[in-house]
C-alpha cells in the first residue's frame, strides 16, 4: 500500500465521519487528489446502499404476525387515559393546597375581625 | 460532499394517522391492520441489530407489546413509524443486553440470517445503488456487534448520533467512534476486492 501523506490522512478520516462539512482546505485537497476522490465515491456508494437497505425486509417467522395481532386480546384492552386521569395526582395536590390556603385565610380573617 | 442525514429514523410512513387514532382508542381491528403494515420492517430492524431470528422475533413481540401499552404516549409530533422504530430499537437493545449477560456472542458464519432477507435483485432499491445490497447485508452482518448496531441505526435508519447514544446507553463520542469504525470496516469489506487502496 502506498503511504498516504498527511493531507490525505486527514481528509480520509473526515470522509468517514461526515457529520460536519469539510473545511475549505480539505475541499481544495479533495479537488486535486484523485485517491481521496475515489475514497469519497466509495463512501457515497456505501451510504446509498445502506439507505436502500431500509426498504429491504426479511420474512418474519411463521406465526409471528398472529402473536402480534393477538396482543390486545392477550394483554387486555389498553386503558385510554385522558388528560385529567393522567394528571390526577397533580390536580389533587393543587386542590389540597387551595383548600388549606382558603381555610387559613378564613381563620385569619375571623381572628382579625374578633380583634 | 454528501453527508448522512438525520432522517428522523423512518424515511416513509407505513400507516395512516387515522389508523393510529383508531388504535389509540383501543380498536383491535385497527391494531391488526397496523401490525400487518409494519411488522416486517420492525422484525427486520430487530434482526439487523440482533442477527438471530429467534431473538429478533422475541424483540419484535416485546416492541409491539410496548407499543400497545404506550400508544397513549404517542402525540403525533413525529411519524408513527419513527416512533415504532424507536420502540423496536429499545426492545432490540434490551434483548442484546440480556443476551450478552446470558452468553458470549457467537460468531455466526452461516448464511441463515441472510437467507431471510431478499436478494438485491428482487428489490427496486437495488436499481438505485451501485452496490450489491446482498453483499452489503452480508458485510453488515460480519461487523462486530458494537459497530453493527451503530451503523445500522445511523446509516440504515437515519438516527442522529445523539439518539443512538441515548438508545444504546453510551456517550455521544462513543457512538461517533462506533459509527466511524463500523463505516471504515464496512468500506474495507465492500471495496477491498475491487482495488480500494484502504488507509
Amino acid at each position: 500500500l502506498k503511504e498516504l501523506d498527511m493531507g490525505c490522512q486527514k481528509v480520509r478520516a473526515r470522509l468517514v465521519e461526515r457529520e460536519t462539512p469539510l473545511t475549505r482546505r480539505e475541499r481544495r485537497h479533495l479537488e486535486r487528489c484523485s485517491g481521496c476522490q475515489a475514497e469519497l465515491a466509495r463512501y457515497e456508494s456505501l451510504d446509498e446502499g445502506l439507505q436502500a437497505l431500509e426498504t429491504m425486509t426479511a420474512v418474519p417467522p411463521a406465526g409471528l404476525e398472529q402473536e402480534l395481532t393477538a396482543i390486545p386480546a392477550r394483554y387486555g384492552r389498553r386503558r385510554v387515559r385522558g388528560h385529567l386521569a393522567r394528571n390526577r395526582s397533580t390536580y389533587a395536590g393543587g386542590l389540597a393546597v387551595a383548600a388549606a390556603a382558603a381555610a387559613y385565610w378564613r381563620t385569619r380573617s375571623r381572628r382579625l375581625a374578633a380583634a | 460532499m454528501k453527508r448522512p442525514k438525520d432522517r428522523g429514523v423512518a424515511s416513509r410512513e407505513l400507516v395512516s394517522a387515522e389508523l393510529v387514532r383508531r388504535c389509540k382508542k383501543g380498536d383491535e381491528s385497527a391494531w391488526t391492520e397496523l401490525v400487518r403494515a409494519t411488522h416486517r420492517e420492525v422484525y427486520t430492524l430487530c434482526l439487523r441489530i440482533l442477527r438471530d431470528p429467534d431473538d429478533a422475533a422475541e424483540a419484535t413481540q416485546d416492541a409491539y407489546l410496548r407499543a400497545w401499552r404506550g400508544l397513549g404516549g404517542f402525540r403525533g409530533d413525529a411519524m408513527f413509524t419513527t416512533w415504532l422504530y424507536r420502540v423496536a430499537t429499545n426492545a432490540a437493545i434490551s434483548k442484546q443486553r440480556s443476551r450478552k449477560r446470558r452468553r458470549e456472542q457467537e460468531v455466526r458464519t452461516d448464511d441463515d440470517v441472510l437467507a431471510l432477507i431478499p436478494s438485491a435483485a428482487s428489490t427496486e432499491a437495488a436499481a438505485e445503488t451501485r452496490l450489491d445490497l446482498a453483499a452489503l447485508e452480508q458485510a453488515l452482518e460480519a461487523l462486530p456487534e458494537l459497530y453493527r448496531s451503530a451503523v445500522v441505526l445511523r446509516d440504515v435508519y437515519g438516527m442522529s448520533i445523539e439518539e443512538i447514544s441515548e438508545r444504546v446507553g453510551i456517550s455521544e463520542s462513543a457512538a461517533k467512534v462506533r459509527v466511524h469504525r463500523g463505516r471504515k470496516r464496512l468500506k474495507e469489506m465492500m471495496f477491498s476486492a475491487s482495488g480500494g487502496e484502504g488507509d
